[in-house]
């Protein structure tokens, strides 16, 4: 009951801090080298990928051109961009550089992933590497249920330096509430990759959703007026 | 020659020396890195050279992130070093044959070609008469011809006395040890067969397949060679590269390949040596050979010579090679990379064969962040303390800086240092070799595991059979 | 006021205003001709209705009769090509329930209600029609098949069949087969429901068109809406009547004004456009007539029959049974069909009779049956067969000539009384081979009984061009000469490096070496790669298409696309043989206008077939791309789905081996026939096949589709084809395909 208390309090504080800031920014960088050609110019709106399949792309950022190439970048997120390096228009840019930001705001559904990220347990990278979930669970989670998972069980792949090592899951048991990685992304050491939920907890944090999903569009009036 | 630009399409410790060698000739260059390479000791000493001179690309194995900046920056040419595109031959091809052509420091791409593919090669050597492992030197497609070819090489094997006989079935289009499977035993072949048949179409759509007896004994050898554009050739002698780890990656080479005044072979080494440098010739010749390059043989215990395959590229151990040469008139000893640029850009040699003499013993040691008692396994962290030892004897090429700790990307191999040493004969290379290790360095944060034990214990084992 | 006053005047209120509905369903407009102003004063009338003395009320309803059928004549005078669409498609139209009650006497609705009637757009009945000789009743048993559009909360997808519902069909018309009763279909269409669920739709016509071609049955159809692959799901028959106030057409016109216009989604389609377009694609039942695709129109009261013309159901029964007896008199006796035929034309032109003369029994014997299948051959085959041109003259050409008499010495054999003995046919064929060309230079210009010699070798060097002759040796694809990159589509997915284009579409074959991602090739890469080098020999190269219905613009299009491509056509046949096998192969190319089938591409297939059949060789169909019948020739091109399924359905009878591969894009009418019938279909990696392309989906069902819902691998799934193959290894799965289903003669029979 104690914990309960502890959660509900710390959930007040993290709400506030959400409500008073509800915005991220996320860097826009170059794919690779090549000529820039903005599409778009500060305090554009933009919009993600949609669509029932995510098939209809973002709104156009910017085209690359790299032998002869042309390639569209297309906006990752919805949100407004925030900062822009219009100075770079027609140059030649390095990969992996800064281009702009977009300024998004965060959604119901972030809040909440933020939030529960303090009440589940990380389940983190044993080292710096690309990691892969094992196709049997990757499957079990498409299938849309909640997945259990055991101390020792087979949950990922870790590749590093060509070489793959199947992890096995080490914490507490429960389900499998969140994954915080790509198929084949680049983790650092000690970042989470699982979020997970033990059985008994699993009503706390209905409750927590609960009580973001009826606060949080309030909040937004909130910061909107 | 100043008017040349050469773009660096490489990383790490090849890097430098090949910045060190475009420094020598007086050519200017550019480097490339990756955002996890941004601590590389490569990326500051370029950027020594001028902020412009280095440039970040998303990927060291995307052609167009090298051609994109080699154009913008006015490159006139492109050394791959080793790895990435160095045995690539549509990407010498694409320099050659592009718009903006630019020069590949290696050989023509024909030649990559035709030597890059090992049953091609291996059909070549068998038309020079030069000794291959016995097997099928083209790609066989129907299981029961495979079959047959399986068949001969194990009653071959039983003839020569060999009590369990084994050979390799391997994807005709593959390299680099994937796709290969060993058969011990007739009954099992067509069922291994299949894999490597299914392997191959869906890695590399063509599922041919390769047949050879297992050689298991053997003493791995490589041949120098050096030619230029004008039908020029040398060789600057053997390396025994023996010494490998489980991955069967290169720990320890030493230069000449046999040391008959020491030990003791079963066979002729100097008739050995001779035969392959003089094999290595011909089929360089035949091919009009026009880079540096290495002839990857097996030595079998009883003396037997088989060409396994051309590597058409500079290699990490060249240096203990140049090491023992020496060119009439020119001093010290030669740079293969300033060589492979050289030829790149039209020079003749100016010397000859009867120019090149050899002295001493040279051995290379690969310091390399890894844990020898299990398997091998690499190891990825933070290097804090990074001490190489500065000897007369040896000179050291690293992309770890000594001034600050440095986080190894997850990325490569976690090779760390190579150590190339000098003595006057065998004994005293590897004694150096000790010396050497005895004063190396190295800590990380909460432990490390480096294979320096590893490495000092297995200079006792050079050379010997 | 007496209450038969009160009631007639009522009624004749009401008609009234239906009949200005109808108008206002006609034309499209809400207030076309001023209608409003009548509708606001028969609706004052009837607020009125009883203030309003007798005598007013008789007088205002004359004057409003009279103003609507003054409108009505107005209607009548104007009436475009447009407006029949909107006349088939109005709620007031006959439909096939109203033809179930009214036209025939009893039936029995089958395959079951609700939840359990598949697909409520299609009807399928048990009925029986009567006819009156003497005051005597005589029944026959039918089976009938029709679109029921459905209203308000009866909505059927507005006769929009489904998959299904076309299995249905078929289904029902088999049971009719095994019965031995005819089938009447009545078609009320604007088009499949173009979803690709099992069976597919697409997948399903085929099926149903390949199956109608040999249905030993009389068929006797009735369109009244024919919108295109929909109709001929069920629409394949020995004799077609057509409503004289529907339509029958390839697509609808807004469709065609927004593909000519080239309209973006969700952009108005400009109505002028549509006008022209339904006015040039020929879609109304007199058009229809001269052009062949239909065989009789069955006249309807002015502005088209409504629900409830009874006159118009007792002339449709007497079409129906006048129909049906004539082809199975045709199968019987000709004197007697003659004189019959004289007598019923007669009969029309005097009015509708109440009484047929003679009873005539509609069941065939097994000797009938053939020849009704026989007649129904030559039907289609016919079809369509003014359409094209080919060039004659020369000594070539007398080789030519002889090459066409040869096969119309086959069609004689195939519809005489004897049926070929295979073994004489062999014979004939090995006579020829040996005599040589002496026989072809003795026999050319005679008439012949004979048969076409196999792979004339020498004819490849006729003028007539050819473009395998110049562009044979070291052929490369146009597309390496670009120093340039390309991204690969997947390249988000799996991670793939832009590929050099040379590289890609030289040494990679245009195949994406981290993914497998096909780009498309031009048809000229797999003439160089699929065949073996040398062994190809075109036929029929000669065959030009032609702008058949004086479509606007299309001359000049046409004249473009033979300058551009060197073809005549988008479909290419030859000989060829692949590892030494031979095979006769039907290319359609995307180069020529989109691959689109029309009276020459579909006469070419059936002469391929036709080769195919008498050299007993595999057929192999190469579809690079086909984007359908080509809309500017109209039903012609429609009915070249029936035409070259019949062709294709009879090589497979005697035994032929048909393979079909799908390259690039195949869609519509063409995949709903003739290569959709096939029973060994392939797809070439990365290919999409399908009936109708996303945008039409949309546009028609209202739903959007899934990314890559048209994919090979979906066609897999739903079991559209059997394979998918790589086209690196194209040739080396062709060859094992010839051999695995070929068997040891590569033909079966």
């Amino acid at each position: 009951m104690d914990m309960q208390q502890d959660i509900e309090v710390n959930l007040e504080e993290l709400l506030m801090k959400y409500r008073e800031n509800p915005f991220e920014e996320i860097p826009v960088l170059t794919p690779h080298t090549g000529l820039i050609n903005f599409k778009v110019k500060k305090g554009d709106d933009v919009k993600g990928v949609e669509g029932q399949w995510n098939h209809i792309p973002g709104t156009l950022l910017f085209i690359i051109d790299r032998e002869k190439n042309t390639k569209k970048i297309t906006s990752p997120t919805k949100g407004k961009i925030s900062a822009i390096k219009t100075n770079l228009e027609g140059s030649f840019i390095e990969a992996g550089e800064q281009v702009m930001i977009i300024k998004k705001l965060l959604e119901k559904k972030e809040v909440i992933e933020r939030v529960l990220t303090t009440v589940l347990h990380p389940f983190n990278a044993k080292d710096d590497a690309r990691y892969y979930m094992i196709p049997e669970l990757t499957n079990k989670m498409e299938s849309g249920k909640n997945v259990a998972i055991n101390n020792g069980d087979e949950a990922i792949i870790m590749s590093l330096m060509k070489r793959d090592t199947i992890i096995k899951y080490e914490g507490v048991s429960g389900v499998i509430y969140s994954v915080y990685f790509g198929q084949g992304e680049l983790v650092e050491k000690g970042k989470p990759l699982l979020g997970i939920c033990p059985m008994e907890k699993l009503s706390l944090i209905e409750k927590i959703i609960e009580r973001i999903n009826l606060e949080w569009d309030n909040a937004l009036v909130c910061h909107r007026a | 020659m100043s008017k040349e630009k050469v773009l660096i399409a490489n990383r790490g410790e090849i890097a430098i020396r090949i910045m060190q060698a475009c420094n020598h000739l007086g050519i200017d260059f550019v480097c490339v890195y990756t955002r996890n390479d941004e601590k590389s000791l490569h990326v500051s000493l370029a950027r020594q050279k001028g902020e412009k001179n280095v440039l970040r690309i998303s990927s060291y194995t995307d052609p167009n992130e090298i051609f994109s900046v080699a154009d913008y920056t006015g490159c006139t040419a492109i050394h791959p070093g080793y790895g990435f595109f160095s045995e690539n031959f549509r990407f010498a091809r694409r320099a050659e044959l592009r718009t903006a052509p630019l020069i590949f420091i290696g050989p023509r791409w024909e030649v990559i070609r035709d030597l890059g593919s090992k049953i091609n090669t291996k059909h070549i050597a068998k038309s020079l008469n030069i000794p291959v492992i016995p097997g099928s030197d083209s790609p066989i497609y129907s299981e029961e011809e495979a079959e047959q070819i399986a068949i001969e090489l194990f009653c071959l094997q039983k003839q020569a006395g060999i009590e369990i006989p084994s050979i390799l079935i391997k994807a005709s289009a593959g390299g680099g040890g994937m796709g290969i499977e060993e058969v011990n035993n007739l009954d099992t072949f067509r069922r291994a067969y299949r894999r490597i048949q299914n392997y191959a179409r869906r890695q590399f759509g063509d599922e041919g397949v390769l047949i050879e007896q297992c050689v298991s004994d053997y003493h791995h050898l490589e041949v120098q060679i050096l030619c230029s554009q004008h039908h020029e050739i040398v060789h600057f002698g053997t390396r025994n590269c023996t010494i490998q780890s489980a991955g069967r990656q290169k720990r320890v080479e030493i230069a000449p390949g046999f040391d008959p005044d020491i030990f003791e072979y079963t066979f002729d080494a100097r008739e050995v040596l001779n035969k392959i440098v003089n094999y290595s010739i011909k089929l360089a010749k035949h091919v009009n050979y026009d880079s540096v390059g290495t002839w990857e043989w097996i030595i079998t215990r009883d003396g037997n010579p088989y060409l396994m395959e051309v590597n058409t590229r500079i290699q990490v151990e060249n240096e203990i090679s140049a090491r023992i040469s020496r060119i009439k008139g020119h001093n010290p000893y030669p740079n293969l990379i300033k060589e492979q640029i050289r030829v790149a850009f039209g020079d003749r040699l100016g010397y000859t064969q009867d120019d090149i003499t050899f002295e001493g013993t040279s051995i290379e040691l690969r310091i390399v962040a890894e844990d020898t008692q299990r398997n091998f396994r690499p190891w990825v962290g933070k290097i804090t303390r990074f001490e190489m030892p500065d000897f007369p004897f040896s000179r050291v090429y690293t992309h770890v800086p000594g001034d600050k700790s440095y986080k190894i990307p997850a990325e490569f191999d976690p090779n760390l240092a190579l150590a190339i040493i000098w003595g006057k004969d065998t004994e005293e290379a590897k004694s150096h070799s000790k010396k050497f290790l005895e004063n190396v360095n190295i800590e990380g944060e909460d432990g490390i595991f480096v294979n320096n034990p590893y490495l000092y214990k297995k200079i006792d084992e050079v050379l010997r059979f | 006021m007496d209450g038969k006053f009160i009631q007639d005047s009522h009624k004749t209120l009401a008609d009234l205003l239906w009949r200005l509905n109808y108008i206002s369903d006609v034309k499209g407009e809400k207030n076309w001709g001023g209608i409003d102003e009548i509708h606001k004063d028969i609706q004052q009338i009837q607020n009125y209705f009883f203030d309003i003395p007798d005598e007013k009320l008789i007088e205002s309803i004359l004057v409003l009769e009279h103003r609507v059928k003054l409108v009505e004549d107005r209607v009548y005078e104007t009436l475009k090509p447009l407006d029949f669409v909107r006349i088939t498609r109005s709620p007031q139209r006959f439909t096939t329930i109203d033809i179930l009650e009214n036209v025939y006497d009893s039936y029995t609705e089958l395959g079951g209600e609700a939840d359990c009637n598949v697909d409520p757009a299609i009807v399928a009945a048990r009925a029986t029609i009567s006819r009156k000789i003497k005051g005597k009743t005589y029944r026959h048993q039918v089976m009938v098949i029709g679109h029921e559009k459905g209203s308000g909360e009866e909505y059927r997808n507005g006769g929009s069949a489904k998959p299904w519902g076309n299995e249905k069909a078929l289904r029902f018309m088999k049971v009719a087969e095994r019965e031995g009763i005819p089938v009447h279909s009545f078609i009320f269409t604007p088009g499949a429901f173009p979803i690709e669920d099992y069976p597919g739709a697409a997948q399903q016509i085929a099926r149903n068109i390949f199956e109608m071609c040999k249905l030993s049955v009389p068929i006797v159809s009735f369109i009244s809406e024919g919108g295109s692959g929909g109709a001929e799901a069920i629409g394949v028959s020995d004799i077609r009547l057509m409503a004289s106030y529907g339509y029958y057409s390839v697509i609808s016109p807004e469709g065609a004004a927004a593909i000519e216009g080239k309209i973006r989604e969700g952009q108005k389609v400009p109505h002028e456009l549509v006008e022209m377009c339904a006015n040039s694609l020929n879609i109304t039942a007199d058009k229809n007539l001269k052009l062949g695709t239909i065989d009789r129109i069955v006249e309807e009261p002015r502005l088209g029959a409504r629900k409830e013309n009874f006159e118009f159901y007792k002339r449709l029964r007497f079409e129906m049974i006048s129909a049906t007896d004539e082809i199975i008199l045709r199968t019987k006796n000709l004197k007697l069909f003659r004189s019959y035929i004289l007598e019923m034309n007669e009969k029309r032109e005097k009015g509708l009779p109440d009484d047929f003369d003679i009873q005539i029994n509609w069941d065939l014997s097994d000797w009938e049956s053939r020849k009704l299948l026989n007649l129904r051959s030559k039907k289609y085959r016919d079809i369509g067969s003014k359409f094209f041109t080919e060039k004659k003259g020369g000594l070539i050409n007398a080789f030519k000539i002889f090459k066409d008499r040869a096969t119309e010495g086959y069609y004689g054999i195939k519809y005489g009384l004897i049926r070929p003995n295979q073994r004489n046919i062999q014979r004939v064929i090995d006579d020829v081979a040996e005599e040589g060309s002496v026989i072809l230079k003795t026999v050319a210009g005679k008439a012949l009984t004979s048969i076409e010699k196999p792979v004339p070798h020498k004819e490849s060097k006729a003028e007539e061009k050819s473009v395998f002759l110049s562009d044979w040796e070291g052929y490369f694809s146009p597309l390496v000469n670009e120093d340039g990159a390309v991204t690969c589509p997947n390249a988000q997915k799996y991670g793939c490096v832009d590929q050099w284009i040379p590289d890609l579409y030289g040494e990679f074959s245009g195949v994406c070496p981290t993914c497998g991602h096909h780009f498309p090739l031009e048809y000229h890469w797999y003439i160089k790669n699929l065949f073996d080098k040398g062994s190809i020999h075109e036929f029929n190269g000669n065959l030009s298409s032609i702008n058949t219905l004086g479509f606007p613009g299309i001359d000049d299009k046409l004249n473009k696309a033979f300058k551009d491509t060197g073809l005549r056509s988008s479909m290419i046949t030859f000989d060829a043989t692949v590892e030494g096998i031979k095979v006769i192969v039907v290319m359609s190319v995307s180069d020529f206008r989109n691959g689109t089938v029309g009276a020459c591409e579909g006469e070419k297939f059936v002469r391929a077939c036709d080769r195919a059949n008498v050299s007993r060789r595999p057929l192999l169909a190469y579809i690079h791309t086909t984007g359908g019948i080509r809309i500017h020739e109209g039903t012609v091109g429609v009915a070249q789905m029936p035409k070259c399924t019949m062709a294709v359905r009879e090589y497979i009878d005697n035994g032929g081996l048909y393979i079909v591969v799908y390259d690039n894009n195949s869609f519509a009418g063409p995949v709903a026939s003739f290569l959709g019938c096939s029973p060994y279909q392939f797809a070439i990696r990365s290919s999409k096949i399908g009936f109708a392309g996303p945008r039409v989906i949309r546009e028609t069902t209202g739903q959007d589709i899934p990314p890559h819902y048209h994919g090979a691998k979906n066609a897999l799934k739903r079991g559209h084809i059997q394979g998918i193959w790589d086209r690196r290894q194209f040739r080396k799965n062709l060859y094992d395909a010839l051999i695995t289903m070929g068997g040891p003669n590569l033909y079966y029979k």
